[in-house]
């Protein structure tokens, strides 16, 4: 793969966006938002980007109704990162999904630097 | 009773174990014969009954004598009976059934006694036994309400034993009854509690994630000595500040949930208390893909409400709502469109509101129609629904002289509730009318 690599953030609040937006700001990568499941799928498909930071709870789906909407394959290019606002506990992924997950960040992200090298390394491991 | 500091099964074993009764007449040879049917070892304890029986007895023997099941106190009057009443109450240990003669000369009569009886502990078994009354059948029904039963005098062995059999088991079922239902009602409170405890949470984690992450990264770029971008910084802190609003609005809307037992009832503004609402459940309205369409005659439009009891039957509703339309989702597929909409009009000059309350869900079956209101009734599978929701609402309309109706359209689809409010206090409807 070659070019900039691309980060997917499907989460249905703005503010999420904002905040992705400006610390990846540095980085050479193409930020794609989308606010909703179906949105995201879509640029998902059209984009196949190398990352997805995806909300579990979102419009329409959750996040893990959006991994298994994803093939095998697909989800082997592409690193999936879960954030959430519910508790972990609270997160109800199948087994499969949970092992394909990247990893997981609980909202408030109170170590964004280490969000952020999260995201570096999932994108330096599908380059 | 002091029921507190009793766990749930230990209640249940108290009242399982409780074989209490009384029995009152003015007449010592009817409490030996009461003795002798009830109490046939003659006041030694069972353990005792038991090892005797060992003993002396073969099994049809021990059948034929059965250990006394029942703990019989006897009085000779009524006012020591209601004293014994009194004192069984304070030990924790209260009579199931209490038989009582009717005719006592002297003192207090069998009907003033089971009054007394009644008036203190309104779960009591009462058994008038007469011969003859002074009172007509009407007037004792009627002076002690519930749960009295006839005997002829004399009464014969069988007939005082089965009597006793039957009122002390349906004594006890009903009491179990009451522990259970108690449990249930105290599960469904923290399950509510729970699951709004996990909304709220989720949120206020949003608008907190904002804040705290560009605080990070502000702090981040000033560290690394980055080029300060005043304008861009400027509307950063903007959305920050616009968040903690949001937050401090969703603290506010649960403040009301805070007193939900306050009496004190307001001119609620109805917008104001809809948006409230709509902020609790906007989350999962979203996520479920349900609109929710609100139609005000009126923007000004008030109810007389406590504020709190008002969110609360409207959070039931809707929470009644967004189930039976996830359940019709379900067969209709996820195409279909699911709709809430509430409607509030003002009627009778205004001093009334009619709100509308209806989905297109599933409705409720015509078989629950007629008791939809009673707790403990639910469309919901076991385990998904306590059957709480409405009989709340609906304890809660009455109490506002406010009242809610289920308007059943045959062959049109999901539910439709009608509620009537006054639209505003009685001394401000009287000051108007002044005017």
């Amino acid at each position: 793969m070659s070019g900039e690599a691309k980060v997917l953030i499907v989460d249905d609040e703005e503010v999420i966006h904002k905040l992705f937006k400006k610390m990846l700001v540095s980085e050479s990568y193409q930020l794609f938002f989308a606010t909703n499941g179906e949105d995201g799928l879509a640029l998902f498909h059209q984009q196949k980007p190398d990352v997805v930071v995806l909300d579990y709870r979102m419009l329409g789906a959750t996040g893990d109704e959006f991994m298994e909407r994803l093939s095998d394959m697909e989800l082997a290019r592409t690193s999936v990162i879960m954030i959430s606002g519910h508790a972990v506990p609270d997160i109800d992924l199948s087994e499969r999904n949970q092992r394909k997950l990247f990893a997981y960040f609980e909202k408030p992200f109170f170590e964004m630097g280490k969000l952020k090298e999260t995201i570096e390394r999932a994108v330096q491991r599908n380059r | 009773m002091s029921t507190a500091l009793l766990s749930v099964t230990e209640q249940l074993d108290a009242i399982e174990q409780n074989n209490r009764i009384l029995a009152i007449d003015d007449d010592s040879a009817v409490l030996d014969y009461y003795r002798e049917i009830f109490d046939p070892a003659g006041g030694k304890n069972r353990d005792v009954w038991n090892a005797l029986m060992d003993v002396v007895g073969d099994d049809e023997h021990k059948h034929n004598l059965e250990a006394p099941q029942y703990d019989l106190t006897t009085a000779t009057s009524g006012e020591k009976a209601v004293h014994l009443a009194q004192q069984g109450l304070s030990q924790q240990s209260p009579y199931s059934v209490a038989f009582v003669d009717m005719r006592m000369p002297g003192g207090m009569d069998g009907l003033e006694t089971a009054q007394e009886l009644r008036a203190l502990d309104s779960r009591i078994m009462l058994v008038i036994v007469t011969a003859y009354s002074d009172y007509q059948l009407e007037e004792i029904q009627r002076r002690l309400l519930h749960d009295v039963l006839f005997l002829n005098k004399p009464l014969s062995m069988d007939e005082a034993m089965q009597t006793v059999r039957m009122l002390n088991q349906n004594w006890k079922d009903r009491e179990k009854n009451k522990v259970m239902k108690m449990q249930m009602v105290s599960h469904a409170k923290m399950a509510g509690l729970g699951n709004m405890a996990v909304r709220i949470g989720h949120e206020i984690n949003q608008p907190l994630s904002y804040i705290n992450g560009m605080l990070q990264l502000q702090k981040m770029g000033l560290e690394q000595g980055d080029e300060l971008d005043v304008e861009e910084m400027v509307s950063e802190v903007d959305l920050a500040l616009q968040q903690t609003v949001r937050i401090k609005e969703i603290i506010d809307s649960l403040r009301v949930f805070a007193h939900p037992d306050k009496k004190c009832r307001e001119d609620v503004v109805l917008a104001q208390a809809l948006e409230h609402v709509q902020r609790i459940f906007k989350g999962r309205l979203e996520s479920q893909r349900i609109t929710f369409r609100v139609q005000l005659e009126d923007q000004q439009m008030t109810v007389h409400a406590n504020p709190s009891q008002l969110q609360r039957v409207l959070t039931n509703l809707i929470s009644n709502a967004i189930d039976a339309l996830l359940e019709k989702r379900e067969t209709e597929g996820s195409g279909w469109k699911a709709e809430i909409s509430l409607e509030a009009r003002l009627k009778r000059d205004r001093h009334q509101v009619q709100i509308d309350f209806l989905d297109n869900g599933t409705g409720i079956p015509l078989a629950l129609q007629g008791r939809m209101f009673d707790p403990f009734v639910t469309t919901k599978e076991p385990g998904k629904g306590t059957g709480l929701g409405l009989s709340e609402i609906h304890g809660m309309l009455k109490e506002h002289n406010a009242s809610i109706e289920y308007q059943a359209v045959p062959g049109q689809e999901g539910a439709h509730f009608i509620m009537m409010f006054p639209s505003m206090s009685p001394d401000m409807l009287s000051v108007d009318e002044e005017s």
